[in-house]
Protein backbone atom coordinates (compact mmCIF):
# COMPACT_ATOMS: atom_id res chain seq x y z
CA UNK A 1 0.00 0.00 0.00
CA UNK A 2 2.63 2.23 0.42
CA UNK A 3 4.46 1.92 -2.79
CA UNK A 4 0.82 3.06 -4.31
CA UNK A 5 1.22 6.19 -1.92
CA UNK A 6 4.20 6.77 -3.26
CA UNK A 7 3.10 6.05 -6.60
CA UNK A 8 -0.24 8.25 -6.24
CA UNK A 9 2.61 11.26 -5.03
CA UNK A 10 4.46 10.66 -8.08
CA UNK A 11 1.75 11.04 -10.36
CA UNK A 12 0.01 14.08 -8.94
CA UNK A 13 3.85 15.66 -9.02
CA UNK A 14 3.81 15.15 -12.64
CA UNK A 15 0.27 16.37 -13.31
CA UNK A 16 0.54 19.57 -11.72
CA UNK A 17 3.41 20.14 -13.37
CA UNK A 18 2.82 19.64 -16.57
CA UNK A 19 -0.57 21.44 -16.17
CA UNK A 20 0.94 24.53 -14.28
CA UNK A 21 -2.37 26.51 -13.85
CA UNK A 22 -3.77 25.37 -10.19
CA UNK A 23 -6.11 22.21 -10.10
CA UNK A 24 -8.59 21.76 -7.35
CA UNK A 25 -8.63 17.85 -4.97
CA UNK A 26 -11.92 17.35 -7.60
CA UNK A 27 -10.23 18.02 -10.56
CA UNK A 28 -7.59 15.29 -9.76
CA UNK A 29 -9.37 12.81 -7.99
CA UNK A 30 -11.37 12.60 -11.68
CA UNK A 31 -7.80 12.09 -13.33
CA UNK A 32 -7.55 9.03 -11.16
CA UNK A 33 -11.30 8.02 -12.26
CA UNK A 34 -10.61 8.20 -15.81
CA UNK A 35 -8.15 5.87 -15.70
CA UNK A 36 -10.30 3.61 -13.32
CA UNK A 37 -8.80 3.81 -9.97
CA UNK A 38 -11.07 4.40 -7.05
CA UNK A 39 -9.31 6.96 -5.23
CA UNK A 40 -10.78 9.20 -2.22
CA UNK A 41 -10.94 13.01 -1.70
CA UNK A 42 -8.65 12.09 1.30
CA UNK A 43 -6.09 10.11 -0.37
CA UNK A 44 -5.18 12.96 -2.71
CA UNK A 45 -5.20 14.99 0.19
CA UNK A 46 -2.54 12.93 2.19
CA UNK A 47 -0.45 12.23 -1.35
CA UNK A 48 -0.48 16.36 -1.41
CA UNK A 49 0.70 16.38 1.88
CA UNK A 50 3.53 14.26 1.56
CA UNK A 51 4.44 15.87 -1.72
CA UNK A 52 4.38 19.20 0.29
CA UNK A 53 6.91 17.60 2.39
CA UNK A 54 9.20 16.63 0.24
CA UNK A 55 9.00 20.16 -1.22
CA UNK A 56 10.04 21.36 2.69
CA UNK A 57 13.44 19.39 2.45
CA UNK A 58 16.31 21.94 1.53
CA UNK A 59 17.23 19.72 -1.72
CA UNK A 60 13.89 20.81 -3.38
CA UNK A 61 13.63 24.01 -4.78
CA UNK A 62 9.88 23.89 -5.91
CA UNK A 63 6.98 24.48 -3.38
CA UNK A 64 3.22 23.70 -3.63
CA UNK A 65 1.16 26.67 -3.54
CA UNK A 66 -2.44 26.23 -1.91
CA UNK A 67 -4.84 29.11 -3.23
CA UNK A 68 -8.71 28.86 -2.91
CA UNK A 69 -8.45 25.11 -2.47
CA UNK A 70 -6.52 24.76 -5.79
CA UNK A 71 -2.91 23.47 -5.38
CA UNK A 72 0.19 24.53 -8.07
CA UNK A 73 3.68 24.22 -8.58
CA UNK A 74 5.62 27.33 -8.33
CA UNK A 75 9.55 28.00 -7.52
CA UNK A 76 10.53 28.20 -3.52
CA UNK A 77 10.78 32.16 -2.30
CA UNK A 78 13.82 31.66 -0.95
CA UNK A 79 15.31 31.22 -4.45
CA UNK A 80 13.32 33.97 -6.02
CA UNK A 81 16.34 35.96 -6.82
CA UNK A 82 18.22 33.41 -8.60
CA UNK A 83 15.27 32.92 -11.02
CA UNK A 84 14.59 36.48 -11.32
CA UNK A 85 18.03 36.76 -13.07
CA UNK A 86 16.99 34.62 -15.97
CA UNK A 87 13.46 35.22 -16.10
CA UNK A 88 12.02 38.65 -16.14
CA UNK A 89 10.92 39.47 -12.33
CA UNK A 90 7.10 39.81 -12.07
CA UNK A 91 7.27 43.37 -11.80
CA UNK A 92 4.18 44.11 -9.33
CA UNK A 93 2.71 47.37 -9.87
CA UNK A 94 3.38 49.96 -7.13
CA UNK A 95 -0.79 50.58 -5.72
CA UNK A 96 -1.72 54.36 -4.88
CA UNK A 97 -3.58 55.51 -1.58
CA UNK A 98 -6.84 55.35 -3.35
CA UNK A 99 -6.42 51.69 -5.26
CA UNK A 100 -4.88 50.04 -2.04
CA UNK A 101 -8.52 51.33 -0.15
CA UNK A 102 -10.62 50.53 -3.19
CA UNK A 103 -8.83 47.22 -2.84
CA UNK A 104 -9.46 46.59 0.86
CA UNK A 105 -12.95 47.12 1.09
CA UNK A 106 -13.68 44.96 -1.94
CA UNK A 107 -11.40 42.35 -0.47
CA UNK A 108 -13.37 42.67 2.83
CA UNK A 109 -16.95 42.91 1.57
CA UNK A 110 -16.51 41.07 -1.38
CA UNK A 111 -18.52 40.36 -3.37
CA UNK A 112 -18.63 44.55 -3.92
CA UNK A 113 -20.49 46.74 -5.96
CA UNK A 114 -18.84 50.33 -6.84
CA UNK A 115 -21.45 52.31 -4.94
CA UNK A 116 -20.27 50.61 -1.38
CA UNK A 117 -16.86 51.46 -2.37
CA UNK A 118 -17.79 55.02 -3.21
CA UNK A 119 -19.86 55.60 -0.13
CA UNK A 120 -17.04 54.36 2.42
CA UNK A 121 -14.67 56.09 0.75
CA UNK A 122 -16.95 59.40 -0.14
CA UNK A 123 -14.88 59.99 -3.43
CA UNK A 124 -15.24 58.51 -7.01
CA UNK A 125 -13.58 55.34 -7.36
CA UNK A 126 -13.88 54.51 -11.07
CA UNK A 127 -10.59 54.61 -11.52
CA UNK A 128 -9.39 52.63 -8.69
CA UNK A 129 -11.59 50.29 -9.94
CA UNK A 130 -10.40 49.92 -13.77
CA UNK A 131 -7.00 50.48 -12.38
CA UNK A 132 -7.27 47.04 -10.34
CA UNK A 133 -9.80 45.34 -12.76
CA UNK A 134 -6.71 46.03 -15.55
CA UNK A 135 -4.03 44.49 -12.85
CA UNK A 136 -6.15 41.73 -12.84
CA UNK A 137 -6.66 41.59 -8.83
CA UNK A 138 -9.82 42.36 -8.87
CA UNK A 139 -12.69 41.05 -11.29
CA UNK A 140 -16.37 40.91 -12.21
CA UNK A 141 -18.87 38.82 -10.25
CA UNK A 142 -21.68 39.09 -12.08
CA UNK A 143 -24.58 41.84 -11.69
CA UNK A 144 -26.85 42.64 -8.53
CA UNK A 145 -30.06 41.72 -8.94
CA UNK A 146 -31.70 45.40 -8.03
CA UNK A 147 -32.19 48.41 -9.80
CA UNK A 148 -29.71 49.51 -12.40
CA UNK A 149 -27.96 46.12 -11.99
CA UNK A 150 -24.38 47.03 -10.91
CA UNK A 151 -21.71 44.88 -11.27
CA UNK A 152 -20.49 43.39 -8.67
CA UNK A 153 -16.90 42.72 -7.64
CA UNK A 154 -14.37 40.16 -6.21
CA UNK A 155 -10.99 39.63 -5.70
CA UNK A 156 -9.29 37.09 -7.97
CA UNK A 157 -6.75 34.52 -7.10
CA UNK A 158 -4.20 37.04 -8.34
CA UNK A 159 -4.80 38.86 -5.85
CA UNK A 160 -4.39 35.83 -2.90
CA UNK A 161 -0.74 35.13 -4.69
CA UNK A 162 0.40 38.40 -4.75
CA UNK A 163 -0.62 39.06 -1.05
CA UNK A 164 0.85 35.79 0.12
CA UNK A 165 -2.84 34.89 1.44
CA UNK A 166 -3.98 31.12 0.92
CA UNK A 167 -7.58 31.92 0.58
CA UNK A 168 -9.90 35.51 1.33
CA UNK A 169 -10.33 33.60 4.60
CA UNK A 170 -6.57 34.48 5.37
CA UNK A 171 -7.28 38.24 5.42
CA UNK A 172 -5.92 39.75 8.45
CA UNK A 173 -9.13 41.02 11.04
CA UNK A 174 -9.92 44.57 11.05
CA UNK A 175 -11.25 46.15 14.17
CA UNK A 176 -12.66 49.54 14.57
CA UNK A 177 -9.18 50.37 16.79
CA UNK B 1 -4.79 72.27 -17.79
CA UNK B 2 -3.60 73.79 -15.29
CA UNK B 3 -5.53 72.55 -12.34
CA UNK B 4 -3.46 72.76 -9.10
CA UNK B 5 -4.82 69.87 -7.13
CA UNK B 6 -4.58 71.29 -3.44
CA UNK B 7 -6.42 67.86 -2.10
CA UNK B 8 -3.80 65.57 -3.55
CA UNK B 9 -3.12 65.24 0.63
CA UNK B 10 -6.40 63.87 1.13
CA UNK B 11 -8.21 61.05 -0.63
CA UNK B 12 -11.52 62.47 -0.50
CA UNK B 13 -13.81 64.43 1.86
CA UNK B 14 -12.99 60.89 4.24
CA UNK B 15 -10.08 61.32 4.59
CA UNK B 16 -10.09 65.06 5.77
CA UNK B 17 -12.98 64.24 8.23
CA UNK B 18 -11.11 61.05 9.24
CA UNK B 19 -7.76 63.21 10.04
CA UNK B 20 -9.66 66.52 11.80
CA UNK B 21 -11.53 63.73 14.37
CA UNK B 22 -8.14 62.08 14.60
CA UNK B 23 -6.10 65.34 15.51
CA UNK B 24 -8.33 65.44 18.30
CA UNK B 25 -7.84 61.91 19.59
CA UNK B 26 -11.04 61.16 21.32
CA UNK B 27 -14.36 59.33 21.06
CA UNK B 28 -15.58 60.41 18.00
CA UNK B 29 -19.12 60.73 19.82
CA UNK B 30 -17.64 63.34 21.98
CA UNK B 31 -16.69 65.58 19.25
CA UNK B 32 -18.37 68.48 18.53
CA UNK B 33 -20.33 68.81 15.00
CA UNK B 34 -20.26 72.19 15.53
CA UNK B 35 -16.04 72.44 15.64
CA UNK B 36 -15.47 69.69 13.30
CA UNK B 37 -18.09 71.16 10.71
CA UNK B 38 -16.13 74.58 10.68
CA UNK B 39 -12.99 72.35 10.94
CA UNK B 40 -13.55 71.42 7.45
CA UNK B 41 -15.38 74.39 5.81
CA UNK B 42 -12.38 76.04 7.28
CA UNK B 43 -9.78 73.41 5.68
CA UNK B 44 -11.67 73.44 2.30
CA UNK B 45 -11.84 77.47 1.72
CA UNK B 46 -8.53 77.62 2.21
CA UNK B 47 -8.20 75.68 -1.17
CA UNK B 48 -7.88 78.02 -3.44
CA UNK B 49 -7.58 75.88 -6.71
CA UNK B 50 -9.12 72.64 -6.97
CA UNK B 51 -10.07 69.93 -9.29
CA UNK B 52 -13.99 70.48 -10.26
CA UNK B 53 -14.20 66.47 -9.81
CA UNK B 54 -12.81 66.19 -6.16
CA UNK B 55 -13.89 69.66 -5.36
CA UNK B 56 -17.52 68.60 -6.20
CA UNK B 57 -16.97 65.73 -3.26
CA UNK B 58 -15.79 67.67 -0.54
CA UNK B 59 -18.31 70.18 -0.97
CA UNK B 60 -20.97 67.84 -1.07
CA UNK B 61 -19.57 66.81 2.56
CA UNK B 62 -19.73 70.43 3.33
CA UNK B 63 -23.69 70.62 3.27
CA UNK B 64 -23.93 67.37 4.69
CA UNK B 65 -22.39 68.31 7.63
CA UNK B 66 -24.42 72.02 7.68
CA UNK B 67 -27.18 69.57 7.49
CA UNK B 68 -26.35 67.08 10.35
CA UNK B 69 -25.66 70.24 12.32
CA UNK B 70 -28.66 71.88 11.94
CA UNK B 71 -30.65 68.81 12.29
CA UNK B 72 -28.60 68.10 15.34
CA UNK B 73 -29.60 71.30 16.89
CA UNK B 74 -33.06 70.56 16.25
CA UNK B 75 -31.91 67.17 18.15
CA UNK B 76 -30.81 68.37 21.01
CA UNK B 77 -34.03 71.31 21.67
CA UNK B 78 -36.84 68.58 21.16
CA UNK B 79 -35.07 65.82 23.27
CA UNK B 80 -35.55 62.19 22.18
CA UNK B 81 -36.75 63.28 19.08
CA UNK B 82 -35.46 59.86 16.91
CA UNK B 83 -32.24 58.95 16.16
CA UNK B 84 -28.99 61.11 16.74
CA UNK B 85 -28.69 62.78 13.27
CA UNK B 86 -24.43 62.72 13.94
CA UNK B 87 -25.05 59.06 14.01
CA UNK B 88 -24.68 58.52 10.50
CA UNK B 89 -21.85 60.68 9.63
CA UNK B 90 -19.97 59.24 12.82
CA UNK B 91 -20.37 55.30 11.32
CA UNK B 92 -19.41 56.69 8.20
CA UNK B 93 -16.13 57.65 9.49
CA UNK B 94 -15.52 54.64 12.06
CA UNK B 95 -16.10 52.45 8.70
CA UNK B 96 -13.59 54.52 6.43
CA UNK B 97 -11.28 54.14 9.33
CA UNK B 98 -11.37 50.11 9.67
CA UNK B 99 -10.86 50.19 5.73
CA UNK B 100 -7.85 52.89 5.66
CA UNK B 101 -5.87 50.49 8.45
CA UNK B 102 -6.98 47.62 6.20
CA UNK B 103 -5.61 49.31 3.41
CA UNK B 104 -2.10 49.91 5.23
CA UNK B 105 -1.81 46.25 6.55
CA UNK B 106 -2.49 45.13 2.82
CA UNK B 107 0.43 47.73 1.28
CA UNK B 108 2.28 45.82 4.00
CA UNK B 109 1.60 42.60 2.59
CA UNK B 110 1.63 43.86 -0.71
CA UNK B 111 4.92 44.84 -0.27
CA UNK B 112 6.37 41.92 1.81
CA UNK B 113 5.04 39.34 -0.89
CA UNK B 114 7.88 37.83 -3.29
CA UNK B 115 6.08 36.80 -6.17
CA UNK B 116 6.94 33.12 -6.34
CA UNK B 117 7.44 31.47 -10.28
CA UNK B 118 4.74 29.36 -12.04
CA UNK B 119 5.47 28.06 -14.83
CA UNK B 120 2.56 29.32 -17.66
CA UNK B 121 0.02 27.31 -19.10
CA UNK B 122 1.83 24.49 -21.46
CA UNK B 123 1.36 24.20 -25.10
CA UNK B 124 1.28 20.37 -26.32
CA UNK B 125 1.95 19.69 -29.71
CA UNK B 126 0.76 15.93 -30.48
CA UNK B 127 2.88 15.68 -34.30
CA UNK B 128 -0.09 14.27 -36.35
CA UNK B 129 1.15 12.13 -38.79
CA UNK B 130 -0.47 11.01 -42.20
CA UNK B 131 -0.95 7.32 -43.21
CA UNK B 132 -0.18 7.71 -46.70
CA UNK B 133 -1.23 3.86 -46.88
CA UNK B 134 -4.83 4.70 -46.73
CA UNK B 135 -5.46 7.60 -48.92
CA UNK B 136 -6.14 6.40 -52.60
CA UNK B 137 -5.62 8.78 -55.96
CA UNK B 138 -9.29 9.06 -56.03
CA UNK B 139 -9.47 10.66 -52.81
CA UNK B 140 -6.73 13.24 -53.41
CA UNK B 141 -8.89 14.01 -56.77
CA UNK B 142 -12.07 14.31 -54.82
CA UNK B 143 -10.41 16.97 -52.94
CA UNK B 144 -8.50 18.85 -55.37
CA UNK B 145 -10.39 22.23 -56.15
CA UNK B 146 -11.98 21.61 -59.59
CA UNK B 147 -13.64 24.10 -62.14
CA UNK B 148 -17.12 23.51 -62.87
CA UNK B 149 -17.97 22.18 -66.64
CA UNK B 150 -18.40 25.89 -68.20
CA UNK B 151 -20.83 25.81 -70.70
CA UNK B 152 -19.20 26.92 -73.81
CA UNK B 153 -18.90 30.55 -74.20
CA UNK B 154 -20.72 32.02 -77.28
CA UNK B 155 -19.61 35.30 -78.05
CA UNK B 156 -20.79 38.20 -76.80
CA UNK B 157 -22.38 41.33 -77.84
CA UNK B 158 -23.43 44.43 -77.08
CA UNK B 159 -26.52 45.14 -76.91
CA UNK B 160 -28.47 48.55 -78.17
CA UNK B 161 -30.72 48.23 -75.02
CA UNK B 162 -29.16 49.75 -71.66
CA UNK B 163 -29.67 47.42 -68.79
CA UNK B 164 -29.49 49.39 -65.26
CA UNK B 165 -28.70 47.44 -62.03
CA UNK B 166 -31.99 48.77 -60.44
CA UNK B 167 -33.35 46.68 -63.09
CA UNK B 168 -31.46 44.00 -62.26
CA UNK B 169 -31.80 44.27 -58.88
CA UNK B 170 -35.73 44.17 -59.01
CA UNK B 171 -35.32 40.83 -61.51
CA UNK B 172 -33.49 39.28 -58.88
CA UNK B 173 -35.82 40.04 -55.95
CA UNK B 174 -38.76 38.76 -58.56
CA UNK B 175 -36.66 35.73 -59.18
CA UNK B 176 -36.22 35.03 -55.08
CA UNK B 177 -40.25 35.13 -54.61
CA UNK B 178 -40.38 31.63 -55.96
CA UNK B 179 -36.92 30.36 -54.97
CA UNK B 180 -34.99 30.25 -52.23
CA UNK B 181 -31.52 30.61 -54.36
CA UNK B 182 -30.09 30.33 -57.89
CA UNK B 183 -26.40 29.78 -58.87
CA UNK B 184 -24.78 32.50 -59.80
CA UNK B 185 -23.57 31.34 -63.14
CA UNK B 186 -27.00 30.14 -64.01
CA UNK B 187 -28.05 34.13 -63.44
CA UNK B 188 -25.32 35.54 -65.74
CA UNK B 189 -25.87 33.69 -68.62
CA UNK B 190 -27.18 36.22 -70.79
CA UNK B 191 -24.78 36.29 -73.60
CA UNK B 192 -24.72 40.50 -73.28
CA UNK B 193 -21.39 41.70 -72.21
CA UNK B 194 -23.41 44.31 -69.89
CA UNK B 195 -26.29 42.49 -68.88
CA UNK B 196 -23.78 39.89 -67.60
CA UNK B 197 -22.16 43.45 -65.27
CA UNK B 198 -25.29 44.31 -64.52
CA UNK B 199 -26.06 40.97 -63.33
CA UNK B 200 -23.17 40.56 -60.82
CA UNK B 201 -23.54 44.54 -59.67
CA UNK B 202 -27.10 43.39 -58.93
CA UNK B 203 -26.17 40.54 -56.44
CA UNK B 204 -23.07 42.07 -55.03
CA UNK B 205 -25.60 45.46 -54.14
CA UNK B 206 -28.28 43.04 -52.53
CA UNK B 207 -25.62 41.00 -50.72
CA UNK B 208 -24.30 44.21 -49.28
CA UNK B 209 -27.71 44.85 -48.38
CA UNK B 210 -27.93 42.06 -46.75
CA UNK B 211 -30.64 40.73 -48.56
CA UNK B 212 -28.87 37.87 -50.30
CA UNK B 213 -26.15 35.46 -49.22
CA UNK B 214 -23.84 33.82 -51.38
CA UNK B 215 -21.74 30.60 -50.99
CA UNK B 216 -19.60 28.84 -52.33
CA UNK B 217 -18.59 25.26 -51.19
CA UNK B 218 -14.88 24.93 -52.52
CA UNK B 219 -12.57 27.15 -53.71
CA UNK B 220 -13.79 27.06 -58.15
CA UNK B 221 -16.99 25.29 -57.31
CA UNK B 222 -20.34 27.06 -58.61
CA UNK B 223 -21.70 29.77 -56.72
CA UNK B 224 -24.57 29.73 -54.87
CA UNK B 225 -26.98 32.68 -54.60
CA UNK B 226 -29.64 33.03 -52.07
CA UNK B 227 -31.78 35.69 -49.77
CA UNK B 228 -30.07 36.53 -46.71
CA UNK B 229 -29.95 34.09 -43.76
CA UNK B 230 -28.03 35.12 -40.59
CA UNK B 231 -25.17 33.02 -40.13
CA UNK B 232 -23.96 32.06 -36.67
CA UNK B 233 -20.92 32.84 -35.95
Amino acid sequence: MINDNIRVVSVLESILFAYSDPLSLKDLLAVFEKKGEKLRVLDIKQALDLLEQKYQEPLSGLKLIKVEDKYQISTRSENYEYVSILLNPVKKKSLTQASLETLSIIAYKQPATKIEVENIRGVKSDKAISTLLEAGLIEEAGRLDKIGRPIIYKTTDKFLLHFGLGSVRDLPAITEE
Amino acid sequence: MSYEINTELYEGPMELLLELVDKKKLDIYEISINKITSQYIEYISDLKKMDMEIASEFIFMATRLLEIKSRYMLFIAFEDEGEDPRKELYENIKEYSIYKNAAEIMKQKYKDTVPDFIKPFPEIYIEEKVDFEKIKLEDLLKNHPQKAEIKQEESADFSRKIISVEEKISEIKNLLINKSGFYLDDFTSSKFKDDKIASVLGVLELAKDRHLSIFQEKHLERIYVERWKEIDK
